[in-house]
């Protein structure tokens, strides 16, 4: 360093203070103000650490249905038009708005000059504890900014995109129709699933007009099923010398198109998330696939505006259920991800893995199943952008256990710590086919979704773990800038460029696919000529790769990773002002200035 | 060959003085065209109507013209797809030549689509100077990835108006001249010790100062190679995403607004006539992972794809070869087979000329770029005949033509010196490269086809599509027996018949599932009780000729009458049938 005039530094220690920040919300205790958040910017008058009086108020220990979920938005943004934009992005099959709410720091000049997080939920209508999830993120963000030193810090670097409801048709059904837990995933564009030139004439039939979909059983001496000696609600698979009392007929409904089949082709009949275009495979071989990527208007609009968007670098999709943290690939044709991703990968799941109870970091198609045309599979392998899916809520939360609940013990917390509301006894009714049968069983809101006085704490812990995910977004900075008088009168100028965070500012996939536009690093200066230019790259020993064309402009396509600094030497001659400017798709710009005397 | 041999031809060649060469043969403009269009819709004796089913990246109206026979129903539908490659302008002349005709005088019983101009965008590019042949829609690419768009395409650096090619002593180069032919440049065999001395790129500098050469050129997407069929995703000209390109996405539209689209016929690259398709049978399916796209013909639809191309070869006296060819990645052949089941037949028309003795020529069929061609039959790289994908790496493998064909076309060039083919290669200072030469052949030459070959060709369009509707599948009753037992009991048979040349469904259609099977409904009186027999009796893909009976069993009064409904996806056709009888055969 001898005889260097060294122009800046910037080292922080904000990432480390940020996941201290996490872990102490993992542990579930209140946040102590310790000495390095004091350091973050923030209010000059300390806030308590727990919000007692939200200016919004929302119960989350409640599902909201699909008018209500965009009025929340509205409330927010309506509270907060500093730091939010409400963007209708697109709409429905049947018309309904496709609401993203922008959250920002207070008074960033744009949310697209920073890095960005996408993320959504209810892309499947049924799964709907998601859509509440992106709500109570864009809530806490919102009312802990300015307040909570971590999140205002974090909010005047990133951006987010939230989407809550990427189905709002799907969602509306659910809510509204009578519908299983799992009926009510497709879209509502009419679809012809049973190959009779007519679309959506044979869905569910709710019988006895209780407004449920349950199961259907009929009493019948050559059936194959019992009552469970446990619980005679219970139906058990008779022994081979047993006489059964029941067979059971499915769930209710009738063979509405004469065809000789019951319930084969209800409202919609397709998968969303097999329509996105990375390894999208045709319908014949990945069912819901859809014609063709993007032809339903949801994930057009969704498309579009993450294309539209380069500055995204996490994608968070919420689905449910099961407890999951999923990546990619979805199909073992795709090979595996490169290396150094899959070491980022596994740091962010690691890290939810602690975040989230029961929850267990998987890889799609070898821990679940395989997934074509995937949404965090297009993200990640067709741009590049680290990319999740939480399955929300795992029954063994239920007893706050690894091992599953057994069918006796899931009635006994039903009647115990849900007075019975989530489950129907049997009750008999006339099938116009069937004749007398009996229907019953668990109700829609039963299975995939958390009982209410679990949810909030299942929303929390997962709006924090896409906290903790944006956090690691690209932060690029001028590490180092050293300016070195040459005996012939021109100038050295070392340029160090780090990335603070985990994300590289290009992922290896995106590197090696080609996708989005290199970083750029520019060196611009009245009265200053750029004589020479070369990349560092080996410090010890040195060796220089020279630039051979607009030494004013690097491209620099290898990114910044956290591990890899960028280090660029450039001689020139004249004197005066120097302006070096850093360029990134997926990370705010960076300026930096010196002067040559 | 020697090098020194292969010198001394050079300096002959470099010794010719560029000629002042006549422009390709005009071509009709967008705007043209779509009066052409309007025009024909106007005066046609037929029931015609003219859509506008999208619009190009660059803003040009796609259209479509669809033509049946007044007053009369139409059982199948064409769709015949032109120009959705740039450099394909001989299928939309020809498609044109054709639609005027069957304005007036269309075969009974079918639909005809035209989209006679699917890439305008990519065909506007003849009608710019310097002429840069291109497949590549409008949508502003940026293909070398420096934060600038479209900035560095091809230079008329010899400022003759034209870009052709450019060949630069190099010993890094691939390239030698072709020993029986100096003019044209081959491969060098590196295996057999030969060195190269060429490197060759298209005419052009280095407009933005990177050290590349034409690697950032005016758009686009590729809409051949955008079809979800074996998407190329990451390949530059392929877009980001499968119909990505709005010419693209509107065919696949169109053809899903069309289920009833009984054959594809697309005047592109995509040889599907000459040679045979490469094809897969159900032991191969079963040894493929299981869950992936079928990527080749299904063996059982081979006898239709057959019947097809003969019938091609025919109407335009084509001979066959003996290669074999496959679907290309994303392609719309592809996406319309594989996807959604509809036949497929695809030819460019016009190609490599079959120069003959007398210095006759015509079209023939001409053997397109195949796999298996070694490295040094291939042509270098020429503005006809770029490979987007190799933009920005000179000695890139070129596509779109063999040496043989090289040859026979330069041999019409020397023939038809009045069509002014080849510009001879001559030496010229280049800004950065320094002495390089430039010549080859002119932009159009080899794609425009002479004005009397358009009117063969529309002709040979006419006669294919009026050949082609006997082929189609058609299901007729064959026959219907009724036998009564006692007790008012009834069993009533119907055996129905395919009487076309090609399946009901082709074998990937029920793969698919995207060509609906034809439902066999009977309809009963009130009075009368279904014992048996299917209520929606799905009917079978039926090859040529093939049968399939359905029985039910009914209790019905002597007398009452069961009506069958034949529910097609091209109508509803019905018959009834009196119970009663001992036994009636129709």
């Amino acid at each position: 360093m001898d005889g260097r005039n060294r122009a800046s530094q910037n080292v922080g220690c904000g990432a480390r203070s940020f996941m201290l920040l996490v872990a102490v919300f993992a542990l579930g205790l209140t946040l102590p103000r310790t000495s390095e958040t004091q350091e973050a910017p923030g209010p000059t008058q300390p806030h308590p650490p727990e919000l007692t009086a939200p200016r919004v108020s929302i119960a989350w220990n409640r599902l909201y249905d699909e008018p209500e979920v965009s009025e929340i938005l509205r409330r927010l943004h309506q509270e907060y038009p500093d730091r939010t934009r409400l963007e209708a992005i697109g709409t429905s099959e049947e018309g309904r708005s496709l609401w993203v709410l922008v959250v920002t720091g207070a008074g960033a000049a744009s949310d697209r000059e920073r890095p960005a997080m996408w993320v959504d939920g209810n892309v499947h209508g049924n799964e709907v504890q998601a859509a509440e999830t992106c709500l109570y993120l864009a809530w806490y963000l919102l009312e802990n900014s300015n307040r909570v030193p971590a999140i205002t810090e974090l909010l005047n670097r990133v951006s987010f995109y939230i989407l809550p409801m990427v189905n709002p048709d799907g969602r509306a059904y659910w809510f509204r129709a009578p519908n299983t837990d799992s009926s009510s995933r497709s879209g509502k564009r009419p679809t012809d699933n049973d190959g009779d030139g007519v679309c959506d004439e044979d869905g569910y039939d709710d019988l006895d007009g209780d407004g449920e979909i349950l199961q259907m059983r009929k009493r019948d001496p050559l059936g194959r099923w019992r009552a469970s000696p446990e619980d005679a609600r219970l139906l058990v698979r008779a022994k081979p010398d047993e006489r059964g009392e029941w067979t059971l007929l499915g769930s209710e409904g009738i063979d509405n198109d004469g065809d000789g089949r019951v319930n084969e082709d209800g409202p919609g009949g397709y998968d969303m998330n097999r329509n996105w275009p990375s390894l999208w495979m045709p319908n014949y071989v990945q069912f819901g696939a859809g014609e063709y990527p993007f032809s339903f208007p949801e994930t057009r609009a969704v498309g579009d505006f993450i294309l539209d968007h380069p500055n995204i670098a996490a994608v968070q999709s919420f689905h449910n259920a099961g407890g999951m943290i999923l990546r990619g690939p979805g199909a073992e044709s795709f090979g595996e991800y490169p290396p150094a991703d899959v070491r980022v990968y596994d740091e962010l799941g690691k890290t939810g893995e602690s975040l989230l109870p029961f929850y267990r970091y998987m890889v799609l198609w070898k821990d679940l199943y395989t997934v074509y045309g995937g949404f965090v599979t297009w993200t990640y392998e067709g741009l590049g952008i680290f990319s999740l899916t939480n399955e929300l809520w795992t029954e063994k939360r239920r007893a706050a256990r690894t091992q599953d609940l057994s069918p006796k013990e899931r009635l006994d917390f039903n009647d115990l710590l849900r007075s019975g509301v989530d489950y129907r006894d049997w009750r008999p009714a006339t099938h116009p086919v069937y004749g007398e049968i009996e229907i019953g069983g668990w109700r829609k809101a039963a299975g995939r979704t958390p009982p209410s006085f679990l949810i909030e704490e299942e929303l929390h812990r997962n709006a924090l773990f896409c906290i903790y995910h944006a956090g690691q977004m690209p932060e690029l900075a001028f590490e180092e800038v050293t300016v070195t008088p040459l005996p012939t009168g021109q100038h050295q100028i070392d340029v160090t460029i780090t990335n603070r965070r985990p994300i590289p500012s290009i992922s290896a996939m995106a590197r090696s696919n080609r996708i989005g536009l290199p970083d750029r690093l520019e060196l611009l200066g009245k009265g200053v000529e750029i004589r020479f230019a070369a990349t560092v790259e080996d410090r010890f020993p040195e060796r220089l790769a020279p630039i051979a064309t607009e030494l004013h402009r690097i491209l620099n396509r290898a990114g910044v990773e956290r591990t890899q600094p960028y280090q660029v030497r450039y001689l020139v001659s004249g004197r005066g002002k120097v302006e070096l400017t850093y360029h990134s798709q997926k990370a705010a710009t960076i300026r930096h200035e010196v002067v040559l005397e | 060959m020697s090098n020194r041999l292969s010198l001394s031809l050079l300096a002959v060649a470099v010794a010719a003085l560029p000629r002042v060469v006549a422009a390709p043969p005009p071509l009709p403009s967008c705007e043209r065209i779509e009066q052409i269009l309007t025009e024909v819709t106007g005066s046609s004796t037929h029931d015609v109507e003219h859509h506008r089913i999208g619009s190009s990246a660059g803003g040009r109206p796609l259209h479509a013209v669809s033509i049946v026979a007044k007053g009369q129903p139409a059982t199948h539908e064409i769709v015949i797809v032109a120009g959705l490659e740039g450099r394909q302008p001989a299928g939309v002349l020809a498609a044109l030549r054709a639609l005027e005709s069957l304005a007036h005088g269309v075969p009974a019983g079918i639909r005809v689509h035209f989209v006679p101009l699917a890439n305008p965008d990519a065909y506007a590019a003849w009608a710019r100077e310097p002429v840069v042949p291109t497949d590549g829609n409008a949508q502003p690419v940026d293909d070398d990835r420096d934060w600038r768009v479209d900035e560095d395409g091809p230079n008329d650096v010899d400022g003759d108006g034209r870009i052709s090619s450019m060949r630069v002593i190099d010993p890094r180069g691939e390239w030698v001249a072709d020993p029986a032919e100096p003019r044209l440049l081959r491969k060098a065999d590196r295996k057999q010790g030969e060195v190269g001395r060429y490197r060759v790129l298209l005419e052009g500098t280095d407009d933005d100062g990177d050290a590349e050469i034409n690697e950032d050129p005016v758009g686009g997407i590729e809409p051949a190679r955008n079809f979800p069929h074996a998407y190329p995703e990451h390949s530059a000209p392929s877009g980001r995403y499968a119909l990505e390109a709005p010419e693209a996405r509107a065919l696949a539209e169109f053809l899903l607004d069309h289920p009833n689209t009984a054959l594809l016929v697309l005047l592109s690259s995509f040889d599907s006539v000459t040679q045979e398709l490469a094809s897969e049978d159900s032991a191969g399916r079963a040894g493929r992972r299981s869950r992936s796209a079928a990527t080749l013909l299904n063996a059982d639809d081979l006898p239709a794809f057959t019947t097809l191309a003969e019938t091609f070869r025919a109407a335009f006296e084509l001979e066959r070869s003996n290669g074999k060819t496959n679907f290309p990645a994303g392609d719309l052949a592809g996406y319309a087979y594989f996807h959604l089941g509809i036949p497929v037949v695809s030819h460019p028309l016009w190609s490599v000329p079959r120069v003959q003795q007398s210095g006759e020529s015509r079209p023939s069929d001409a053997r397109p770029p195949s796999a298996e061609s070694s490295d040094g039959d291939k042509e270098p790289p020429t503005p006809g005949r770029e490979s987007r994908r190799g933009r920005g790496r000179t000695d890139s493998p070129p596509v779109g033509g063999d040496l043989a064909g090289a040859r026979a076309w330069l041999q019409f060039a020397d023939e038809h010196p009045e069509r002014a083919g080849f510009v001879p290669w001559h030496t010229v200072a280049h800004p950065s490269l320094g002495s390089v030469e430039v010549g080859g052949f002119v932009p159009g030459f080899r794609e425009i086809p002479p004005a009397e070959e358009i009117t063969r060709l529309g002709v040979g369009l006419v006669k294919f599509l009026s050949d082609a509707v006997g082929l189609l599948p058609r299901l007729e009753v064959d026959r219907i027996i009724t036998e009564s037992r006692p007790g008012d009991i009834h069993r009533v048979e119907l055996r129905v018949r395919n009487t076309g040349r090609i399946p009901l469904r082709l074998a990937q259609g029920v793969i698919n599932r995207h060509v609906r099977a034809s439902l066999v409904k009977p309809r009963l009186e009130s009075g009368t009780l279904l014992l048996s027999g299917p209520t929606q009796g799905p009917v079978d893909a039926l090859a040529p000729e093939g049968l399939q009976q359905f029985e039910w069993w009914v209790s019905a009064p002597t007398g009452k009458t069961i009506t069958i409904d034949m529910d097609t996806p091209a109508g509803t056709s019905s018959r009834q049938i009196t119970l009663g009888a001992r036994r009636e055969v129709f």
